[in-house]
Parts: C-alpha cells; sequence; structure tokens
C-alpha cells in the first residue's frame, strides 16, 4: 500500500485525512505480515515436498500422520485462521471507514 | 437410457428452469442483469462463488487425481483454497469499492480510456470462452457417458441452457442456480462420505489400510512424488494457483452483488470454508474410490480418473446413488458456465458497446437488450466451440486461465489498487507481456507440443506443463517496466481519488460523499 501523503490533498479535510491515514496504517500493519507469513508457509508446501520427499512422507511423532500431510492440512486451516483474524480486525477499519464517509459533505 | 439418470437431470433442468423463471418476472434494469441489484447476502454470495468457483475439474478431476496420485492429487486442492485468502487481504473490497459491474471498470476508475477498457475486456472475454469450452466438452462427454445422448445433442442443450438462464434471468438467475448447485453439491458429497466411513465402521485406519491394497503405489500412495515431476513444475503450478482465483473476472464480478465491504468479506469467508470442506470431502472420495473401486478398475474404465466419484457412488449406493452424483456433477458444470456466460456478456455488452462504443450513452432498454443479444451469440459461439472439439482434448485450457488471471489480470489489478506511479502505458504493457506469456509457454509446452499425444508431434520448446513460474513475473515486469520507462507525469489527484473511495467506498468530490453507481 502507498498512501503517499494522503493529508496533502484539498478535497478530504483534515480530521478525514488524519483518519484515512490511520486507517492505512491500520490496514497495513495487519495485512503486510499476514500475506507474507502466509505465503512463505504456502509455498513452502510444494518446495519441501518436491525437495524433501522422504523426510515429508515420515510420520510425525504421536499422532503418525505424515509431515507432508500435516503441512498439508495446516493450510487449510490457516486458510480459515487468517480469514477469522482478518475478520474480526477489518470491524476496526469498517469504523474508521465509516466516520471517514461521515465526516465527508464534501 | 436409463430413467433413473433421465429423471434426476429432469430435476436439475427443471429446478433451474423455475428459478430462472422467478428472475425473469422481475422488473429488469441493467443493474438487475448485470448485478442482481447488489441485493445478495454475503452468505448467499459466498455460496454462489463456492458454485461460480467448483467446476467439474474440481469435483470430478481433483478425486481422480487423488485417486490416481495420492498425496500429489491433494496438493492441487490446497492451491485452489488459499488463492482466497489473497483475493481477500488485497482483491475483493477495493475491487467492490472501485466497480459497478465489470473488472474493466475497476481499472478504469483510474485509468479512464477505451484503450484500457478493451484491452481489460478482452483478457476477460478471453478467459471466459477458454474456461467454458473445457467444461462444456466435459458435460457433452458426461452426459454422453451417463445417459447414451449424442455429444452434439448433449453440447447443444447444455448450451442453450446456460444461454437461456442469462438472457432470461440474469445475474439473479446465475446467482441462484449457483447456490442451488452449491446446496446440492455439498449435501451429496457429504452423504456419499457419510456412507463411505460407515462402511468402516467409522474408523479412518480401516480405510488407510484398504487404500494401501487398493493401489499399485502400496504405501507410496501416501507420499508426494507422483504427478509432479520435479520442484519447480510443483511451485509453478502452487503460485499460479495462489495468484490465478484473484485475477478471474468471474469470480471478481461476483462482489458487485452485494451491498458493502462487510457484505464482500462475508462472501469471501463463506466461500473458503465451503471450499476448503468440499477438498476435505474430497479427499475422504478418493481415498474411498481405491479402497472399494480399486486403482485398477477406475483406470480401466476411464483413464484420466474422471470418473473416480461416480463409480465410487454406485459402489457405495448403487444405480440411484450414481444417477444422483451424475445429476450433481451436471449441475456443477451447469452453474459454472452460467457464470462464465455472464461474465463474457458484461464484458461485451457493458464494456465495449455501450461504454466504448456508445461512449456511455446507451439508454437502459437498449443496454438491456444488447446485454440479452450478447448473451445468446456468447452462448452460441461457446457451442459451435465446443461441437467441433469433442476430440481434442481441451482439459489445459483450464490451467491456462488460471495462468493468464495471475499473470495478465493480477499485476494490473494490483498495481492500480496499490501503487502511485503506475500509469497507463504499464497497464497495457503488463495485460500484453502476461498475456503473451501465458499463451507462448502454453502453446510450446508439453500440453501442445508433445512427440505421442501432442496437437504438434515434437519435444516441447517449453518444458513446463503449468508457466506460471514464467508468465506471471514477466506480467509483474511488464506492468513495472512499462510503467517505469513511458516516464509519464503521475496523476497524484487522480490516484489519491482511487486509494479513497477503495479503502472506504467514498467518491471525494461526490456532494453525497458516497460511490456513485
Amino acid at each position: 500500500m502507498d498512501p503517499e501523503k494522503p493529508e496533502t490533498n484539498e478535497s478530504l479535510s483534515r480530521l478525514q485525512s488524519e483518519l484515512l491515514r490511520q486507517l492505512i496504517r491500520r490496514k497495513k500493519r495487519l495485512l503486510i505480515p499476514m500475506i507474507l507469513l502466509f505465503a512463505v508457509f504456502s509455498f513452502g508446501l510444494p518446495l519441501f515436498v518436491s525437495l524433501y520427499p522422504r523426510q515429508m512422507s515420515r510420520p510425525a511423532p504421536w499422532i503418525q500422520v505424515p509431515w507432508g500431510w500435516l503441512y498439508a492440512f495446516a493450510q487449510i486451516f490457516l486458510t480459515w485462521l487468517w480469514g477469522w483474524m482478518y475478520w474480526n480486525s477489518a470491524k476496526t477499519f469498517d469504523r474508521l471507514a465509516e466516520e471517514i464517509r461521515q465526516r465527508g459533505k464534501i | 437410457m436409463n430413467f433413473t439418470y433421465f429423471l434426476l437431470f429432469l430435476c436439475i433442468v427443471g429446478s433451474t428452469l423455475i428459478i430462472t423463471h422467478w428472475a425473469a418476472r422481475r422488473k429488469q434494469t441493467t443493474r438487475l442483469f448485470f448485478i442482481a441489484d447488489s441485493s445478495l447476502s454475503g452468505f448467499q454470495n459466498g455460496m454462489a462463488i463456492a458454485g461460480d468457483y467448483i467446476s467439474a475439474a474440481s469435483f470430478l478431476g481433483i478425486t481422480g487425481a487423488i485417486a490416481l496420485g495420492g498425496y500429489d492429487g491433494f496438493l492441487y486442492s490446497i492451491g485452489f483454497l488459499v488463492s482466497y485468502l489473497l483475493v481477500l487481504l488485497v482483491i475483493a473490497e477495493p475491487v467492490r469499492h472501485l466497480g459497478k459491474y465489470s473488472l474493466a471498470d475497476v481499472i478504469c476508475a483510474r485509468f479512464p480510456g477505451h484503450r484500457i477498457r478493451l484491452a481489460v475486456a478482452c483478457v476477460t472475454f478471453t478467459i471466459s470462452i477458454f474456461y467454458m469450452i473445457p467444461q462444456l466438452v466435459a458435460t457433452g462427454l458426461l452426459v454422453r457417458l451417463l445417459l447414451g445422448i449424442d455429444y452434439s445433442v448433449s453440447v447443444l442443450v447444455i448450451g442453450s441452457l446456460m444461454t437461456v438462464y442469462v438472457v432470461f434471468g440474469g445475474m439473479v438467475a446465475t446467482s441462484w442456480v449457483q447456490i442451488v448447485k452449491t446446496v446440492l453439491l455439498m449435501s451429496g458429497i457429504f452423504l456419499l462420505s457419510l456412507i463411505l466411513l460407515s462402511r468402516f465402521d467409522w474408523q479412518i485406519p480401516l480405510l488407510l489400510q484398504q487404500v494401501k491394497e487398493g493401489t499399485p503405489l502400496g504405501d507410496r500412495f501416501f507420499a508426494p512424488g507422483h504427478l509432479f515431476s520435479t520442484p519447480l513444475e510443483a511451485l509453478s503450478l502452487h503460485l499460479t494457483l495462489f495468484l490465478g482465483t484473484a485475477g478471474l473476472p468471474h469470480i471478481l464480478i461476483r462482489f458487485f452483488t452485494v451491498k458493502n465491504a462487510l457484505a464482500v468479506r462475508k462472501s469471501v469467508i463463506t466461500a473458503s470454508w465451503i471450499i476448503g470442506l468440499f477438498y476435505v470431502m474430497t479427499l475422504a472420495l478418493g481415498l474411498g474410490t481405491v479402497a472399494l473401486v480399486g486403482w485398477w478398475k477406475l483406470v480401466r474404465t476411464d483413464p484420466t480418473g474422471n470418473l473416480a466419484a461416480p463409480l465410487l457412488a454406485e459402489e457405495l449406493g448403487g444405480d440411484f446413488l450414481m444417477a444422483f452424483i451424475a445429476a450433481i456433477a451436471f449441475a456443477t458444470i451447469v452453474a459454472v458456465v452460467t457464470g462464465l456466460v455472464i461474465s463474457a456478456t458484461t464484458s461485451l455488452s457493458h464494456d465495449v458497446y455501450n461504454q466504448v462504443l456508445r461512449k456511455g450513452n446507451a439508454s437502459e432498454k437498449e443496454q438491456l437488450r444488447i446485454a440479452k443479444w450478447t448473451a445468446g451469440v456468447v452462448g452460441l459461439i461457446s457451442i459451435l466451440f465446443s461441437l467441433g472439439l469433442e476430440n481434442i482434448n481441451v482439459a489445459f485450457l483450464v490451467s491456462l486461465t488460471f495462468v493468464i488471471g495471475a499473470s495478465a489480470n493480477l499485476p494490473v489489478i494490483l498495481f492500480t489498487l496499490y501503487w502511485r506511479r503506475f500509469n497507463e502505458t504499464g497497464v497495457l504493457i503488463g495485460m500484453a507481456s502476461g498475456f503473451l506469456a501465458s499463451l507462448v509457454s502454453v502453446v510450446t509446452g508439453p500440453h501442445i507440443m508433445h512427440p505421442e499425444h501432442g496437437w504438434i508431434a515434437m519435444e516441447p520448446l517449453f518444458p513446463l506443463l503449468n508457466p506460471g513460474v514464467i508468465a506471471v513475473p514477466v506480467g509483474f515486469a511488464g506492468a513495472f517496466l512499462g510503467t517505469v520507462l513511458s516516464r509519464r507525469p503521475v496523476d497524484e489527484e487522480r490516484f489519491f481519488r482511487v486509494l479513497v473511495r477503495a479503502q472506504t467506498g467514498m467518491a471525494p468530490g461526490n456532494p453525497t460523499g458516497r460511490r456513485q453507481s
């Protein structure tokens, strides 16, 4: 995200600009780590199973399920978990966006 | 012809036609036709997105891929699912805020102009047609196999049905056909999974033991390394799937059918749950096929493995259950092709006709008339192509559409939304380079060039079946270099307006403070 000093634009009031900057800052703080972490975790799956097929076929201790399957299932649960985390955080974004709109008889 | 099959197929056709009739009785407007007047709830739209997304390739193909390739088959489904996270986090809400009816509206919110709109419309149309043809061919083959009806008649019937849904019911009928399909599909495979597990006294270890005996792979069935020849191939496929969904226009236009960002979010999360649960159940069905039907019988019946789910159904519940699953497969394909027809129709009638040829001045009545005619023409084109491609393997077109989505559309969407310096030259070069890289790498790849079973009998010039690892960077590089090298001045004001609108839904300068639509 590249807001590039939105406060300099004259079509928004100073308060709106401040709220917009806050919204973008909060989104960046949440989304960039979420996307990076998920991308690394997700692309690790095809890489690990291709480069280390033997290790990924070994069963994990206690549950006797191969690491490769655990990794694959973890992707499904992580997708849902990330979705839930975003769902929760997005309520704040909605509040800020609504406030910007409410103040926006511009 | 088997009467049970015929009856169940007729039920599907009948119920979808009733939906279309109900949709057609509403007062027709362009908003209703293209985006169902943004009247769907987030949950309904999530079900419709799942219905739009889970194609025959997913239902029949993935079950077969798991039955034949074990673990590697399951990797496909993971790629399809995780792509929704990217859609949720960075694409869905801004697209909803910026667009009106089509993907071109989103890009043109920042770069208004006919050239850009035409370029986006062309890519949208191509993706829709490329995706639709293999679906229609697959339906023709499926119906021929199950009902014994001639391929041409099958394609004509299904092609006509999808056209009727869109012409008379527009997005309302399309959405509800997709919702009904999702309910049928999920309940059908849930039922199948329950019957399967009950056969093994609800003990998964027993099922897994039987799987080892049902495949020539034995213990190795559960290990990776049966479908992908190199790590690069596996990585390339994952990259294509991970990024591709966010560039598929028929999925993106579904976000216009709900009223706000909250509903968009709910749509994507609902879809990701449905699709995730679907793939978990598909895994059970793939394993069940190996355990109960056996690898040998599956390959003898259909070497591609696409009949895994119907064969398992027959094994578990006899002729009736097999007919039920076949009818669900039919509904699956019908719902997907209907979504593609409306996507192609929107790009031609709204973008090309109304915005470019009529400069946005076409009356409401004229737009509706043209949209309906366009849907008819799109249906006809797809039917004609599919009729001519009966004996040709066109399954690669599905992966081609994902590559085009990831390499031609996604870079442009992302840069439009988030890169201040991005400009029109970047849009055009990015789209052209991503599109051409996808096309060339597929045409010169093993799908087309193969010494034994390729359209061109020679060694492939491009070694990968999944060219995403090359095409996607080319698309991004094209958009980046086109922007940087053209050295156009940055339109700060317009970028700012797009940024505010994308993030808040508010159009600065609009006296109401709300997005205009």
